[in-house]
């Protein structure tokens, strides 16, 4: 039985339309900071899961500011500014780690700040990450912003400029995926502590 | 599956709230709820950007600048550039009344002496000297030696000198008009350019023109000149200007045209001095051509008017625009003369004679 007490993450602001994202870009580009910030509230969630599902999370966290503070200095290359999810997504796609040590690793998961996590659900989280993590980018990002972001199946499509019926099929093949992975591995320890 | 039924493409929908197992799940179409969606969102919630403590940030490097803001700066430092320019510009035609020119004599010895010459100054050299003269700040002059040289008069937009004998070679960037020379009877207007000019004692000479234009008057009579062209003179009129490099048998031509071409000579006679001019004549004589039909616009007539049409790439002859040149209808005249490569009125373009 699970905690359904437990707080589930709010929906980013997807209440931006694309004509709010026009006019708050090109409030950015006269240098509005806080048009930007709108920007950054809305996007995050999408930035931020593409970047879990290559690096620790807090190098995650760090990165998608630093992918964001990139993008705000550049926001005069992006010609079509009503592709500015696809745009930044690209972007956060690219991000190169400097370090080797950078990329996710299956011994180098998250010191996570969790009240009412217990232990044993800590490690099943972190066992789960690292298992979305090795699923194929398009189930990978959607499943991430879906299950650690906690957006709709809307909300996805709005953000990654992906179909609503391409949303669907990631998330459905994504979740199978994901099961199947998790139900391996399950079996794989069963077998180890029989052993 | 329909959209209001799909857990896991709605958040909000919660469904059941007992964990019914993933066989029990995948077996029922129908289900309302997918406890095993909620139960990894609430494992993974804790690294959502809001739990995380990131939801929130304020770009901290500075905004980039707008293409409007670049533009606008852009623009301002091209108006700066210009109106520099522009100051400077002026700063190069303003000269007080009188003020003297500065004159650099340079003598075999290569020993440099520095003097001044005012309105009414004689400068002279010997044969083993020459001059170096400042023409107030529009341009410079050198003068050759065994020349004379006074200077008549000098102000801001107005500076004269009389070339009394020898050589001279004047580089001017001003508007034309600013800077002349007299020869005696005539007067040689600078139309901003580079040129040369030789004078003997009889009031014989020639005038070669390197880049721009020069005017020739003689009383009410004007002769223009061009860069890469040289006129002869004498004390009474200036003669057709020929390229130096034009071929001797055009050149016979043009003066033996111009021996004919008397007050009391039959209008046959003229025509037929000019079909041999016309016969003789290369396309880069254009100039020679439209100066002859310019002062003789009767001779339209004759064959020097389509050599000129076609020296100046005129597609076809145009009767009407023939006979309204042979009857000297100056808009006639002035339509191929358009058709020159370079015009006089665009001294401008020769700022490098500036550099010079």
């Amino acid at each position: 039985m699970y905690k359904q007490d437990q707080l589930l993450p709010e929906p980013s602001d997807s209440s931006i339309s694309v004509f709010d994202v026009v006019r708050l870009l090109r409030e950015a580009r006269r240098g509005s900071q806080s048009a930007f910030a709108q920007l950054y509230r809305r996007y995050s969630p999408l930035v931020h899961s593409i970047l879990l599902g290559r690096f620790r999370p807090a190098l995650a966290d760090e990165l998608t500011q630093e992918c964001f503070a990139t993008a705000f200095a550049r926001l005069n290359q992006l010609k079509e500014d009503h592709k500015f999810g696809p745009w930044i997504a690209t972007m956060a796609r690219r991000i190169q780690a400097s370090e080797t040590t950078r990329e996710i690793g299956m011994d180098a998961l998250p010191e996570v700040q969790c009240a009412t996590a217990s232990p044993e659900e800590k490690a099943e989280a972190e066992q789960i990450l690292r298992t979305i993590a090795s699923l194929p980018d398009a189930y990978r990002e959607t499943l991430l912003l879906r299950l650690v972001e906690g957006l709709s199946g809307a909300e996805i499509a709005s953000l990654t400029g992906l179909t609503p019926e391409s949303v669907r099929v990631n998330l459905h093949r994504g979740m199978e995926k994901l099961r199947d992975a998790l139900q391996t591995n399950r079996f794989a320890s069963m077998e180890n502590r029989n052993v | 599956m329909s959209e209001d039924k799909d857990p896991l493409w709605d958040p909000e929908f919660k469904g059941d709230s007992e964990f019914k197992g993933d066989a029990e799940f995948k077996g029922d179409p129908e289900f309302k709820g997918d406890p095993e969606t909620q139960r990894l969102q609430l494992l993974l919630a804790p690294y959502s950007v809001k739990a995380r403590g990131i939801a929130d940030w304020m770009p901290k490097k500075a905004p980039a600048k707008s293409s409007v803001v670049k533009f606008a700066k852009i623009m301002a430092a091209g108006l700066a550039a210009s109106l520099l320019l522009f100051v400077g510009h002026l700063y190069r035609l303003a000269w007080d009344e009188g003020q003297p020119w500065q004159v650099s004599s340079l003598s075999i010895s290569e020993t440099t002496l520095t003097s001044l010459v005012a309105p009414g100054g004689l400068l002279e050299t010997n044969q083993q000297q020459s001059l170096s003269i400042d023409v107030a700040r529009i341009g410079h002059m050198t003068l050759s030696p065994n020349s004379k040289l006074r200077l008549l008069e000098t102000r801001a937009n107005r500076h004269r000198v009389n070339l009394e004998s020898g050589h001279l070679r004047a580089t001017i960037w001003a508007p034309p008009g600013y800077f002349g020379v007299t020869t005696g009877t005539a007067e040689l207007i600078d139309l901003g350019c580079d040129f040369e000019l030789w004078k003997n004692t009889d009031g014989n000479g020639r005038v070669h023109v390197r880049s721009g234009w020069v005017a020739y008057k003689i009383g009410a009579y004007e002769v223009l000149v061009p860069a890469g062209y040289e006129m002869k003179f004498n004390a009474q009129r200036p003669f057709t200007p020929l390229r130096p490099d034009t071929n001797l048998d055009f050149a016979k031509a043009v003066r033996a045209f111009e021996q004919v071409a008397q007050p009391e000579v039959s209008a046959i006679a003229l025509s037929l001095a000019a079909d041999r001019v016309a016969g003789a004549a290369q396309d880069a004589d254009a100039f020679t051509l439209l100066s002859l039909l310019t002062q003789y616009p009767q001779l339209a007539a004759s064959a020097l008017y389509p050599r000129l049409g076609i020296a100046l790439k005129i597609p076809s002859i145009d009767l009407q625009h023939r006979n309204a040149w042979a009857a000297g209808n100056l808009n006639a005249m002035n339509s191929w003369w358009d058709r020159y490569p370079t015009q006089p009125k665009n001294w401008w373009a020769n700022w490098a004679d500036a550099f010079r």
